[in-house]
């Protein structure tokens, strides 16, 4: 008789406290379950070996003639050179010259598309190989508009004065906000990329019938992707994503025509007959001030740039400066930063600054910029914002400075830029982790030693940070961001004061 | 003139014959064993396959030498532990219950450990009180399903599902915190 998922989770709890191998149920959710309380399970002290164990099994390992492990030497004098040489060769060869030519020019032509029309395919593929068509999409592109038709007719266009989605298959029209809209594979945000990180051309493919050279790029601290660019035309026509988590994603334009006749009707918004409208965006477009205030109840900051368009809804007013949008709410709880955020000053207050955003409370009000031009029209709204600068702050020499393998550390940022151990990119769970380990040397036998809350972020400046620490043997942690410094950047202990 | 060695010899009579183990060889062995099987008990939390892996990485470690007779460093015991653990789940056809869940399969530090531990124990934290006390009193502290009615004051039935919601909400709170990052 089958047994019921209680059953099964009572059982398999009672095998782990019997420290009996236990058995899994063959219903995938009960065996979730059973996951779920193993993990639970993993909060008792790690027991160790009892001591017959322990002594039958020193008689049996084949130990005879071996020595201690010594300490590997790292630098090979010779093999250090050799490398030297090979960076100094490609640093002045001509090859890196000219195939930086290939994205400049594909950077120029990108800017000066007019518009497009092409369809792109988007697959996934795994380690082992296998692959899986995602997704065809058609695209028009026309400056700040753009429109995708999906292969079951779903059409999304955002035409910059209103962004919706018509899906036949519901016969529904769902409304959304217009700003700040992001798509895959925005031709224009990777050819930028390219040009900014390190690259380097390594052949040439045929991409959907068109010869292309494929582009390496190399983000600084993380795993290498590429991009195909078509040679006659030096525009991108193929993006490759690194293999992360197992999964590795291919877009790929599989016809484009650039600079096209484009109907209109794309971009223009008319509701099918008979489809249900159903409004997902909150916020309502206003003709000014006056009128976002009456209808938020807010009187908000401006900024000294006029807006392209004034969005208001209760307790919420939207300047959308096109690049960059500023949204002012009514701030009814004390201000909570991202963890991967820097800290900066605002009057009164603290400064969240992200890669693309600054957020500080004013005047009643929570006040976000996000966009290309976060921070000067942050500066417009309040003048006194202080951004945060390397080495502001810092104590140079902590009492305690802590030795750092680069290596570890790059491996490290991989493997967080794959999606593992994500805490690395929050500085108080980085000093949390190393005082814990501190405290217990040989790992952590039931709960950790100190709480979490005992950890306080001081100063964040994106580069370096500081945490002040009240239990425990250490007062004060430093870490920096040794591999990548920005947001994506894993933060690494540098040193530390001690109590 | 040859240095004395520091080294003493011990002789240890075996089934099959005698072999020379030195005391470093004994020192080696004494400072990682231990510490290898605490780190392979906290994830596979029973001593039979503890055990097991334990016994696989050192003959492993030590055969895949060759001809070299250095004693292989604890951070390869313990990778070649994590690979085998690893391997050990697959068979089992383990099923994750998040891509945290996964990353505990996959730790390879004691880092990870640690912050994973205070995920968990953060979440158990959020449970109502009386879900967060059964699986306290059923897996962490390791009571049976009666030792643990007792103590709640209530039926073994009720302790079965009691722990059974607990269990359930506590994997949609990590499937939330997933989502949300």
């Amino acid at each position: 008789m089958k047994k019921s998922p209680e059953l099964e989770l009572d059982n398999f709890i009672d095998s782990l406290n019997l420290e009996q191998r236990p058995d899994y149920s063959e219903d995938k959710d009960t065996a979730e379950l059973q996951e779920t309380a193993r993990l639970v399970r993993g909060l008792r002290p790690a027991e160790g070996p009892s001591p017959m164990f322990t002594e039958s099994l020193y008689h049996k390992l084949p130990l005879e003639g071996a020595q201690l492990p010594k300490t590997r030497r790292r630098f090979l004098p010779w093999a250090a050179l050799v490398a030297c040489f090979l960076a100094i060769a490609l640093i002045v060869s001509p090859w890196p010259l000219r195939k930086q030519d290939i994205v400049l020019a594909m950077e120029q032509t990108v800017q000066q598309l007019q518009n497009y029309h092409g369809t792109m395919e988007k697959i996934s593929s795994n380690q082992a190989g296998d692959k899986q068509v995602y997704e065809n999409v058609e695209i028009w592109s026309e400056g700040n508009k753009y429109a995708t038709r999906d292969a079951e007719g779903t059409m999304t266009v955002n035409n910059g004065e209103q962004h919706w989605t018509v899906q036949p298959n519901l016969k529904e029209v769902v409304l959304l906000p217009v700003y700040l809209d992001t798509h895959d594979f925005d031709l224009r945000q990777e050819a930028e990329k390219a040009a900014a990180y390190p690259h380097k051309a390594v052949g040439q493919d045929s991409i959907a019938g068109r010869l292309a050279t494929r582009i390496q790029v190399t983000p600084p601290g993380g795993a290498s992707y590429f991009l195909w660019v078509d040679v006659e035309t030096k525009l991108p026509i193929q993006l490759q994503t690194a293999m992360q988590k197992a999964v590795q994603t291919t877009f790929t334009f599989v016809s484009f025509e650039p600079n096209t006749q484009i109907p209109t009707a794309i971009f223009s918004y008319n509701p099918p007959q008979g489809y249900k409208i159903i409004d997902k965006n909150q916020d309502k477009q206003v003709k000014d001030i006056a009128e976002a205030s009456q209808i938020s109840g807010l009187t908000p900051i401006v900024p000294k740039e006029i807006p392209q368009k004034i969005m208001a809804n209760k307790n919420r007013i939207v300047f959308d400066c096109g690049d960059t949008v500023v949204t002012e709410t009514l701030a009814s709880s004390p201000l909570v930063l991202a963890p991967t955020a820097s800290l900066g000053q605002a009057p009164g207050g603290q400064l969240e600054v992200l890669t693309d955003s600054l957020r500080w409370q004013q005047d009643g009000l929570e006040i976000k910029v996000q966009g290309k031009r976060a921070e000067d029209l942050a500066k417009q709204l309040n003048d006194k914002l202080v951004l945060p600068q390397a080495g502001q702050g810092i104590s140079p020499t902590p009492a305690q400075e802590v030795t750092v393998d680069m290596e570890v550390e790059k491996r490290n940022q991989q493997q967080v830029d794959a999606g593992s151990s994500p805490w690395q990119l929050d500085p108080t769970q980085v000093a949390f982790t190393f005082v814990a380990l501190k405290m217990s040397p040989g790992g952590i036998n039931g709960n950790p030693p100190l709480a979490y809350t005992s950890l306080k972020l001081t100063t964040n400046t994106g580069k370096e940070a500081i945490v002040q620490v009240q239990e425990g043997p250490i007062k004060t942690v430093y870490l920096k961001r040794l591999v990548r410094q920005d947001d994506t950047g894993i933060w690494t202990v540098v040193g530390y004061d001690p109590k | 003139m040859r240095k004395e060695g520091k080294q003493t010899t011990i002789r240890r009579k075996e089934e099959d014959g005698e072999c020379l183990r030195s005391s470093a060889q004994e020192e080696w062995y004494r400072q990682t064993m231990p510490r290898l099987y605490r780190f392979i008990y906290s994830r596979l939390q029973n001593h039979p396959d503890s055990e097991d892996i334990v016994q696989e990485t050192y003959v492993r470690c030590l055969k895949s030498r060759g001809a070299e007779t250095t004693l292989p460093s604890y951070p390869y015991l313990r990778e070649t532990a994590q690979n085998l653990i690893y391997d050990r789940f697959r068979q089992l056809k383990t099923h994750l219950v998040s891509p945290l869940d996964q990353e505990s399969t996959d730790l390879k530090t004691t880092e990870d450990n640690v912050m994973a531990k205070t995920f968990v124990q953060d979440l158990l934290h959020s449970l109502p009180p009386d879900q967060r006390q059964v699986l306290q009193l059923r897996l962490v502290e390791g009571y049976s399903r009666k030792e643990t009615a007792m103590r709640l004051g209530c039926s073994e039935d009720s302790v079965r599902g009691l722990q059974y919601r607990a269990i359930q909400k506590l994997r949609s709170l990590m499937r939330k915190e997933e989502k949300e990052g």
